[in-house]
């Protein structure tokens, strides 16, 4: 009788334990991370007819954490990292409206009859325009006008025709700044380094800076 | 002016080599070069063999790769110059004289040139007229407080035609004023005969120095001169840069007397020039030395050049080439062998003059010191030089060296230096003073380190003058001139209070900072390092309100988070101030670099103002929160971080540059910090500032308005100051119109070229550092300080000196802050921990977590908690904070453990204590059936009560 009553009493402690951790554990999620707020739209270029932008899928719904890229076969899949495959092109079209091309595989995202999203060479205006809208999270939702459905990436599989369209839930994404590879930048840099003199001018070594920004490098973007 | 010379560069025809070259030099090569062979012996075998080029000098291109950025002989020299170190002042006769027809004088081929090449000058007009007023010109030597001047005297205003016969009394007259009045001022005259204003008649007459006659033509008015003005003058130059008379007269025709195309002209020239010096040096040797004891040599001038890549043999020969070509030319034969450097006569071949064997003997050895020259006018235009696809360079301590190398250590006189500015600036020459303290500093360098004979130093110019093919575009006076006055007043610019500065010092003394202490921080200072952020990627948006995933961190060392995957989470509002963690936490930090945040919103100055007012009431809110009703359990302290670099005058010899570099810090620190520590409203100087340009029609920016009760919210939410601090900015006056935030400040920034930096142009200036802190104490009183960021990015991977060197310097001067200014200092965070791939390297670990030798190197600054001398080691013991709080932190560290400890005991109690009474119910009914069952007996009935 004594055992079992210590026996009892380790189960409870260990019921007791998952769930402290799960409420000791849930801030390292939820935490709020200090990261730069990126600001307004703005910042991300919306006043350019053309962006070279990545798209990152955000969820909550379907395959998320990831970059949308369009392969040369025509697949549209998500990409775990960010790289020059899932570099996209995205142009204005008409009012709010859009059109997505890979910059790699060159094809455009289009939609087929069914609502599933594939990749084609050639654009044309009603499958491969979409209308680009802002989520209230900040997110945005891309919909095809004719179709009346939204861009959504499910599974890894291929999506399979939706019998029923209304349930159909959209991919959150998020248009992100193409990163300058490492080696880009070293070059960037190194070029910076031993710039050229400017003999032909008053300061050859390009002391005055005229853009006068300051940056902070605990500020980086 | 058409550049299209035939000619194209000397030195591009150069690249063939012979095989069968044989060279004495490179024998001397072999015996006396150090550095080069041991870097690069077999290739140089190889290549002699192949190409029996010569030239010490080219050890300079063989750069060491293992040389600290940090080390002493490669950064900044504070020093002075060898005691009576010659400072003077230059001017050429016709840049600066003027007159160029009156009292006799005659006319110069520069002259006629501006007539018919550069029509469009106003040349007669223009100057500033030496000639006319002398007096100006002493008193600006008196100014700068000069010990010698170095001027040029006009040939054709001795003698107007050329041949010495009667000479121009008016002219002589000037010239011996002029020495007379040096002398009374104890000002030592450098004499230059030939400052390229030929006398015209000897253009005409005899084809100018493409005639051998000119030889003896100017040793007669070089005779005349030293017989006249010998007495006064101990240094004498014959000739003004030999090579632009040859290459750009006779070669691109950009120069008097104009011609081009001719390359045999252009060495003819070139040859009679050596020969005409040498003459004169003979004749001064002769007849003159004897008993005016002066010295006499001629100025060349060069570029300077580095190879594309140093380890590369061809890049590092044609360098080699190049310089030979431009000062090899003329040097060679003076300085050196007295011949044509070999690799010259193998290509130019019968272009090239050849000298006898007498005449070699007669050249050879005809300087007595090395005057040199290293200025714009052998940088600009391009086809001036030889570039052979390599880089052109301003290091004046690397041609130094080379003329150390190749013409066996002259004493040198830098009869020419200095760089120029456009015509419209006036006196605020700021550039100017750079570009002078970045060549005087290695000159100082080439002097203590390299051992290099140098002796005296000319900036060019005393005067605004006439700029050859560039006329009146370009200025290189310390003095400004106003070429369309009447009394061509000269006012002294900001490099001539400068160079007066030098010259008064001697050199350059550290006035910033003050000796570095012995000392240490207290046992409870909080020594940090600062890593940014924990992110799931790197990334500038990561969807922090919208992730439903669980992440751990950290749970193989790799520092990275990993999901969770099956467990989705409620997402949570857009709130991150519950102070969750607030127990372990005595330090909160709301919001990083607000006055960087802010900058985001940069649409228009009223965005960027909006969204700081913003920031400061979401801070000021928080600050509230904490306090009402965190701070009295939690016991922490809540502030905001500033980026606070600190910002010096560009110019400091100029009003509006300190104006400017003050406003700058109230744009940038005073905005958050006046309305959080002092006022709880914006800076006035702010304010004013903004309505001041809003008049002007510069901008429509306004600054919000505090209401009183957001006044009163935001005033006084900082417990202490924290401060992110990287480097100090040199600002400069610089009105800008639009309506943003960066243009609103009216300000510009110059990069000091002579201050160490690092590869993203962050200047390292520690003293920097105690300004900023002693700034903030002066406007804010004496808080709690943190510094909450300070760091530097270092290309290295492994053995980071420059961060070291970083750390050590800015740590220093926090200490000074700390100890002598009393500073409250109460923290100082490295930054950072880590560093991110693609981005400038600022960790003290890589991108994938391999520590640098920084780590080591910080970790022993925080033992000894600074620099403590040997006696004064801090004795921090750890005891008092572990008895204070064991039983606390066995606690809190065995809190579930208690916890499970205490259910369980007093589960265990409780089912005891119900057994127990259980147990003891049960008997009591079985007795009571035992009673029932006996039946009772006055005998027995006593034993049971």
């Amino acid at each position: 009788m004594w055992r079992a009553r210590r026996g009892c009493a380790v189960a409870r402690a260990l019921v007791l334990a998952t769930l402290w951790l799960a409420v000791s554990g849930r801030p390292l999620a939820r935490r709020p991370r200090a990261l730069s707020d990126q600001g307004p739209h703005l910042h991300y270029g919306w006043d350019q007819p053309i962006r070279l932008r990545h798209l990152y899928a955000a969820g909550p719904y379907g395959v998320s954490n990831c970059f949308l890229r369009i392969r040369s076969d025509g697949a549209v899949d998500c990409e775990e990292g960010q790289s020059q495959r899932s570099l996209l092109e995205i142009r204005a079209v008409a009012l709010e409206t859009v059109a997505i091309k890979d910059v790699s595989s060159v094809r455009y995202l289009c939609m087929s009859e069914d609502g599933k999203i594939q990749g084609l060479v050639r654009y044309s205006e009603e499958d491969c325009a979409f209308k680009e809208e802002i989520n209230y999270s900040g997110y945005n939702v891309y919909r095809s006008s004719k179709h009346h459905l939204p861009v959504a990436l499910s599974g890894a599989k291929p999506r399979q025709q939706f019998t029923n369209k209304s349930l159909l839930r959209p991919s959150y994404f998020l248009p992100m700044l193409p990163q300058t590879s490492e080696e880009t930048r070293e070059q960037l840099e190194s070029e910076m380094l031993s710039l050229p003199l400017e003999t032909d001018s008053m300061d050859p070594f390009r002391m005055v800076d005229d853009v006068g920004l300051v940056k902070s490098p605990s500020f980086q973007k | 002016m058409q550049a299209s010379c035939a000619a194209g560069s000397p030195g591009n025809e150069w690249i063939f080599f012979s095989a069968d070259e044989r060279n004495t030099r490179s024998r001397k090569t072999m015996s006396n070069g150090a550095l080069l062979r041991c870097v690069v012996l077999s290739t140089f075998i190889l290549l002699r063999a192949v190409t029996g080029f010569s030239g010490d000098g080219r050890a300079i291109w063989a750069k060491n790769p293992h040389l600290s950025p940090v080390n002493a002989s490669q950064l900044f020299l504070y020093d002075t110059f060898p005691k009576n170190f010659f400072w003077g002042v230059g001017t050429g006769a016709f840049q600066v004289e003027g007159s160029w027809k009156t009292d006799g004088k005659g006319p110069s081929i520069w002259d006629h040139f501006i007539q018919t090449h550069l029509r469009n000058v106003n040349s007669m007009g223009g100057s500033s007229d030496s000639y006319l007023f002398l007096e100006k010109d002493l008193s600006a030597l008196d100014f700068i407080g000069v010990s010698f001047y170095q001027f040029s005297i006009s040939w054709p205003r001795l003698f107007p035609d050329g041949i010495v016969t009667v000479v121009n009394a008016k002219g002589l007259q000037y010239y011996n004023v002029l020495l007379d009045a040096l002398a009374l001022r104890n000002i030592e005259p450098v004499v230059t005969l030939y400052h390229w204003d030929l006398p015209l008649a000897l253009q005409e007459k005899y084809g100018g120095w493409k005639n051998a006659t000119m030889v003896d033509i100017f040793n007669d008015y070089a005779t005349y001169c030293f017989q006249t003005f010998g007495d006064r003058v101990k240094y004498w130059i014959t000739i003004h840069n030999p090579y632009l008379v040859a290459w750009h007269g006779y070669g691109t025709g950009m120069h008097a007397p104009g011609e081009k195309g001719n390359l045999a002209a252009v060495y003819t020239v070139g040859h009679n020039l050596i020969k005409a010096h040498s003459k004169v040096w003979h004749t001064y040797n002769r007849d003159f030395r004897p008993h005016q004891k002066g010295w006499l040599s001629i100025t060349l001038g060069s570029h300077w050049i580095e190879p594309n890549r140093s380890e590369n043999m061809m890049d590092v020969i044609k360098c080699q080439q190049s310089m030979v070509s431009v000062l090899g030319w003329f040097a060679n034969p003076i300085h050196g062998d007295g011949d044509y450097p070999e690799v010259m006569k193998k290509k130019l071949l019968s272009i090239l003059p050849p000298f006898s064997e007498a005449e070699k003997e007669e050249v050879r050895g005809t300087a007595d010191f090395f005057a040199f020259s290293f200025g714009p006018n052998n940088f600009k235009p391009l086809n001036t030089m030889a570039k052979m696809g390599q880089n052109v360079s301003l290091n004046l301590r690397q041609v130094l060296n080379w003329i150390k190398l190749e013409y066996d250590d002259p004493r040198i006189l830098i009869a020419e230096n200095g760089w120029f500015t456009d015509s419209y600036v006036k006196t605020e020459d700021t550039t100017a003073i750079y570009m002078m303290k970045n060549f005087l500093n290695q000159v100082l360098q080439a002097i203590k380190f390299d051992e290099i004979g140098v002796f005296g130093y000319s900036a060019w110019s005393l005067l605004d003058g006439f700029e050859w093919q560039e006329a009146y575009t370009t200025r290189r006076g310390l003095f400004y001139v106003d070429f369309n006055s009447e009394q061509k007043e000269r006012k002294p610019k900001s490099s001539a209070h400068y160079y007066k500065q030098i010259i008064k010092e001697n050199g350059f003394t550290l006035k910033e900072s003050t000796p570095d202490l012995q000392g240490h921080f207290p046992c409870d200072f909080a020594w940090g390092v600062t890593e940014s952020v924990l992110k799931p990627e790197f990334m500038a948006s990561s969807p922090q309100f919208t992730d439903p995933h669980l992440y751990v961190w950290n749970a193989t060392g790799n520092r990275l988070l990993h999901r969770v995957e099956g467990i989705r989470l409620k997402t949570r509002p857009a709130q991150c101030t519950d102070f969750e963690l607030g127990d372990l936490v005595k330090l909160w930090v709301t919001i990083n670099e607000p006055n960087r945040l802010s900058d985001i919103y940069n649409r228009t100055s009223n965005d960027t103002y909006q969204a700081a007012h913003n920031l400061l009431i979401a801070h000021a809110r928080v600050w509230h929160l904490y306090d009402r009703q965190y701070r009295l359990t939690q016991r922490g302290a809540v502030s905001l971080s500033l980026h606070s670099d600190w910002a010096e005058p560009a110019n400091p010899y100029v009003d509006s540059h300190w104006k400017a570099a003050e406003r700058f810090l109230q744009f940038e620190i005073a905005w958050f910090a006046d309305p959080l520590f002092k006022t709880g409203d914006y800076p006035l100087a702010m304010k004013e500032h903004l309505a001041s340009r809003n008049l002007r029609g510069l901008s429509t920016s306004v600054l919000p308005r505090f209401s009183p009760e957001e006044s009163r919210l935001v005033k006084g939410t900082a417990d202490f100051y924290a401060l992110n601090h990287f480097t100090t900015r040199f600002v400069m006056h610089e009105q800008l119109s639009g309506s943003r935030y960066d243009a609103d400040r009216d300000v510009q920034f110059l990069q000091d070229i002579t201050r160490l930096s690092s590869p993203s142009r962050l200047a390292v200036m520690p003293w920097g550092a105690r300004k900023m802190l002693g700034w903030i104490r002066r406007n804010y009183g004496d808080l709690d300080v943190y510094i909450t960021a300070n760091g530097i990015d270092d290309q290295a991977l492994e053995n980071d000196r420059l961060r070291k060197y970083y750390l050590e310097k800015y740590v220093q001067e926090t200490l000074k802050a700390y100890l002598i200014d009393k500073v409250k200092i109460r923290g100082y965070y490295a930054f950072k921990l880590t560093e991110e791939k693609s981005k400038p390297r600022f960790g003290f670990f890589t991108s994938d977590f391999k520590a640098k030798s920084s780590v080591q190197f910080y970790n022993q600054l925080i033992s000894s908690g600074g620099f403590p001398s040997e006696s004064s080691k801090p004795t921090c013991s750890q005891t008092l904070r572990s008895t204070e709080c064991t039983i606390c932190s066995l606690l809190l560290q065995k809190k579930p453990l208690i916890f499970f400890g205490c259910c369980f005991v007093s589960t265990v109690v409780l089912l005891i204590s119900i057994t127990m009474f259980r147990r003891r119910k049960r008997r009591k009914f079985w007795k009571a059936k035992n009673l029932q069952n006996i039946p009772l007996k006055k005998g027995h009935s006593r034993v049971l009560s």
